[in-house]
């Protein structure tokens, strides 16, 4: 993540503490969180506000779920790069999400540094479609 | 000489095997497992299989 701008993140997590640990992940790789979401809602909301260039979302959260508000975004801005940051790790509902256009899934239980490599990873094979301007 | 059994705790293990006995339990994915499935996604849709 050496692009001249900052990269803009959204995250929707009803934990504070994991709202804050992904804000310091992406600190650390030159990218800054321009929205918070603390519910389902507020994550689409505040997607259609602050169209970010990456976006972080929980499944279960209050008021709508991540899967819910996953579809929703990718229906207002099928381009939109979201990455689920979640403890649920069924079967069901990550293929739910992945068939939904989730570019990628975490689980938090996975290493700090595994995590940073992978929204690296996810960020460097999408970037391009995201900082295109539309045309 | 012989094994002591805590026989609440016996009870109680019990108890919770019976509770759960008809639940199917959900197949939990490895982040390696997910990374897999992303791999194949993408070859699919490189593919134009998706």
């Amino acid at each position: 993540m050496n692009d001249t701008r900052k990269i803009r993140a959204m995250v929707a997590d009803d934990e504070l503490h994991i709202r804050m640990l992904v804000k310091q992940v992406l600190k650390s790789m030159n990218a800054e969180i321009t929205a918070e979401a603390r519910d389902g809602n507020q994550a689409v909301e505040l997607y259609r506000q602050n169209k970010p260039d990456l976006t972080f979302l929980d499944i279960n959260m209050p008021v709508k779920t991540g899967v819910e508000a996953l579809k929703e975004i990718l229906v207002m801005d099928p381009k939109a790069l979201v990455i689920m940051l979640t403890s649920v790790s069924d079967m069901d509902t990550v293929t739910r999400c992945l068939a939904a256009g989730a570019a990628n899934y975490i689980r938090k239980d996975t290493p700090l540094e595994q995590i940073k490599g992978i929204i690296k990873t996810t960020w460097t094979e999408h970037k391009e479609k995201i900082l295109t301007p539309e045309g | 000489m012989f094994k002591r059994y805590d026989l609440q705790q016996m009870k109680k293990e019990i108890q919770e095997d019976e509770q759960h006995a008809g639940e199917a339990k959900p197949r939990l994915v490895s982040q390696d497992a997910i990374a897999e499935m992303i791999r194949q996604k993408k070859v699919a849709k490189e593919t134009g299989r998706e």
